[in-house]
């Protein structure tokens, strides 16, 4: 590019210029100017980019990473993604006088057009933004096309720019790779990916086979690509994310906790993942990691686009999990930190009258769960206005049950849960988090130890040892009484022992199975262990009439 | 307080902050250049001020690689990278310094070697620590030249000065065994480029380095071979 042509192109783009420190915007703008930038504005923070952005249109963002004490760069960057304040055709420099892994790592995630590490000289700079700006010539007919939100149109352009002597022929055929999947044409896309491959192991390409797999819902194809690449470029986050996604998928949640944390081990500044671990963790009964990655997630918050009251709820509702029914210091330290993150629900989403209910519903399990019942009492009692089981959303209903069960209301949370039920049969995902809640209302704690004994349970049955097994299924029981497979277990184990000691009528046994039966009389029947309790239920009718006559 | 201080934890932490204050001085020393008259900028003292600032800094960057590279931290990210761009960064990267030292830089790239698979982040700080080099020792002229042979990419320093001792060109950097480290800076400076170029990989073939004498400015000539 000569002087001339440069003038010509700085003097038409609307800069913007995002930093702390007025010394470093003011030689940022005497370098843009004496490339011929004319319309230059400048920011000293997150929220006055976003508020400029958000009114006006720039065509280039130069903005640095550490911006004193709000947002970051990376924040803003994702931002400005988020609220898509950012065209296709913009272009997004980070500058960071940083080169730690973390903030490396993740920025990256954030695709910044290009990162300059500081010290920035005007040479430098000159030759960054000159590439830049060619390339953001070749490839703007696709990238205008998307900010029309013309896919076809952008495909078509993008395949044009293949056929002819490009410099960017890579950077188009990512583009178009990536722009086939969104259309949902993963097969074309494999192919860009494949002939990309042929020449040369890329990790973009590699990426790009496994969400084409994953598209086609090829879950191990896309599992072994993923692999390839983390053991290539143990960096690549994306890969992380990805495979998590297919292992759990593939309903392999132990191992898709363990890559999610491996990601944010390399990437920890990423609230969304954390988010993730913490909602994987406790779908793996794994409670103290759920709680170190709620806290990490809280604290992440702060300027977050991110934000919100559900952070610290989680954290509320893990943490009371884990301290619920310790009364040592350490439950009482838990359960305190529980109400602190509580308190701040109300304190920084003061207008948000759901956020409210739902803050005192996780308070009230708190409380209970350290045996301080009045207070628990109370929290329910400042929102009983509120707890309209018609009015609350499912998830808050289920909160509302969850602090019916630690007030030993058994009775009202089944009432509420099935109205629920009613409600919401097209969810699945509530559905199963009824299911679960009815047939275990009770800590974490407890419901590891029901696993564990049913787990026994299962092994001495199988190994024959009859009454060993009817043992470790009644003491389960104690913790869930109403848990079905629980008693449809000892039901068979109690009927099969019998039936080996040649008893298989007997009236006490019989009293004893009726009474497992009973505890689920109210089985919905589209529980999964409906049709076994049918069948057992039946069994033992006949087993009573027949010893009746 | 527990004793067993993480001495190799401590140093990194610390040269990562020297390095980013150096950065924040070297920014400064640019802001001064446009500031004062010629006869200061050319004088001697400012260039070698911003000489030696800036060596520091690369021997900074290249410890904490060094560093990130003994815990497993380091990694390359491979990336397609214009060829001719980037060499005209790193020559923008040095071009006042060497217009204080009345020392030309100059940038040829080959047409077929005009692109480029590697992590511009590490092979710019091996660059830039070989340039860094070999300004100690040309005259006045140094070239940066990409190309291409036998599908490697071939990127070269050159200098006009006497050319590297011949007990250097026949160090074997590829393992630390025979390296004297204790001699100065130029044999780990050149240890540390032949382990990033190992970083580059592409089936079989692993980067690697290269030294010998002559070029087309009969001096000194490094070449980083990248597959």
């Amino acid at each position: 590019m000569d002087e001339n042509e440069r003038y010509h192109l700085y003097r038409k783009l609307r800069f913007l210029i995002t930093d702390d420190f007025e010394n470093f915007r003011k030689s940022m703008r005497q370098m843009l100017s004496s490339f011929g930038a004319e319309k230059i504005d400048m920011a000293a923070n997150g929220n006055e980019t976003i508020a400029k952005c958000t009114k006006d249109h720039y065509d280039v963002l130069i903005c640095d990473f550490n911006l004193g004490s709000g947002k970051t760069g990376q924040q803003v960057l994702e931002a400005l993604r988020h609220h898509k304040l950012l065209r296709h055709t913009s272009l997004f420099v980070l500058v960071t006088a940083e080169t730690s892994r973390e903030i490396v790592m993740g920025a990256r995630e954030y695709h910044p057009d290009t990162y300059i590490i500081k010290p920035i000289t005007q040479a430098v700079l000159q030759k960054r933004m000159d590439a830049l700006m060619a390339q953001r010539h070749a490839l703007y007919p696709i990238n205008h096309a998307l900010d029309q939100e013309d896919l076809p149109e952008a495909i078509s352009q993008a395949e044009q720019l293949l056929q002819t002597k490009t410099r960017y022929r890579n950077w188009v055929m990512q583009i178009l790779g990536d722009l086939y999947l969104q259309r949902g044409t993963p097969d074309l896309a494999r192919g860009i990916y494949e002939q990309v491959l042929e020449g040369r192991e890329l990790a973009w390409a590699r990426m790009g086979m496994g969400r084409a797999a994953l598209a086609r819902n090829a879950l191990d194809e896309a599992i072994s690509h993923f692999e390839t690449l983390i053991e290539s470029n143990p960096d690549y986050i994306e890969a992380y994310d990805a495979l998590a996604d297919a292992l759990q998928r593939k309903g392999n949640s132990r191992r898709a906790q363990e890559v999610v944390e491996k990601a944010l081990e390399i990437s920890p500044l990423a609230i969304l993942r954390q988010k993730q671990l913490a909602s994987i963790a406790a779908s793996n009964q794994d409670m103290e990691t759920a709680a170190d990655a709620w806290r990490s997630t809280v604290k992440l918050s702060d300027n977050s686009i991110h934000d919100s009251p559900e952070n610290y709820l989680g954290l509320g509702r893990t943490l009371s999990e884990l301290s619920d029914g310790n009364t040592s210091s350490e439950g009482k330290q838990l359960a305190d930190e529980a109400l602190k993150a509580l308190h701040n629900v109300g304190r920084r989403f003061k207008d948000d009258e759901s956020a409210k209910t739902r803050k005192q519903l996780v308070a009230a399990r708190v409380y209970a769960g350290q045996g301080r019942m009045n207070e628990s009492r109370k929290a329910l009692d400042s929102i009983s206005d509120q707890l309209d089981p018609e009015t609350l959303s499912p998830e808050e209903t289920l909160d509302y049950a969850r602090a019916l069960y630690t007030q030993q209301e058994d009775g009202a949370a089944q009432r509420v849960l099935n109205q629920l039920a009613e409600r919401c049969q097209d969810d699945p995902k509530i559905m199963k988090a009824i299911e679960e809640l009815m047939d275990e209302p009770v800590s974490f704690h407890k419901k590891n130890q029901a696993r564990a004994l049913n787990k026994e349970g299962i092994k001495a049955f199988e190994s024959g040892e009859l009454g060993q097994a009817a043992d470790s299924f009644s003491q389960a029981l104690e913790l869930v009484p109403q848990h079905p497979a629980l008693n449809l277990n000892l039901v068979q184990v109690l009927l099969k022992n019998a039936e080996k000691e040649g008893k298989g009528s007997d009236p006490s046994m019989l009293r004893r199975c009726e009474r497992c039966l009973d505890q689920l009389s109210h089985l919905p029947p589209q529980h999964k262990q409906y049709k076994r309790y049918q069948f057992l239920k039946k069994k033992i009718a006949d087993l009573t009439s027949g010893s009746n006559t | 307080m527990s004793n067993d201080l993480d001495f190799s934890t401590v140093l990194a932490s610390t040269v990562h902050d020297m390095k980013n204050s150096l950065g924040m001085l070297l920014n400064s020393l640019d802001e001064v250049r446009d500031s004062v008259g010629e006869e200061v900028r050319g004088a001697r003292p400012f260039t070698t001020l911003e000489y030696e600032a800036q060596r520091v800094h690369g021997d900074l960057v290249q410890l904490l690689s060094l560093y990130r590279l003994s815990e497993e931290k380091l990694s390359a990210t491979v990336e397609e990278q214009l060829v001719h761009d980037f060499l005209d960064e790193q020559q923008a990267h040095h071009r006042r310094l060497l217009e204080g030292l009345g020392i030309t830089l100059e940038v040829h790239t080959e047409p077929d070697a005009e692109e480029g698979y590697f992590d511009p982040q590490l092979v710019s700080g091996v660059l830039t620590n070989v340039i860094n080099n070999a300004i100690r020792y040309a005259e006045s002229q140094l070239q940066l030249n990409a190309r291409a042979e036998d599908g490697w990419l071939v990127l070269s320093v050159e200098d006009d000065g006497p050319g590297y001792p011949e007990h250097m060109l026949e160090v074997d950097f590829s393992g630390t065994e025979r390296i004297d480290f204790s001699t100065g800076s130029t044999n780990l400076g050149l240890y540390f480029a032949e382990r990033m170029a190992g970083m580059h990989t592409a089936g079989d073939r692993q980067g690697f380095t290269r030294l010998r004498n002559g070029g087309d400015l009969g001096g000194s000539v490094f070449e980083l071979w990248l597959p």
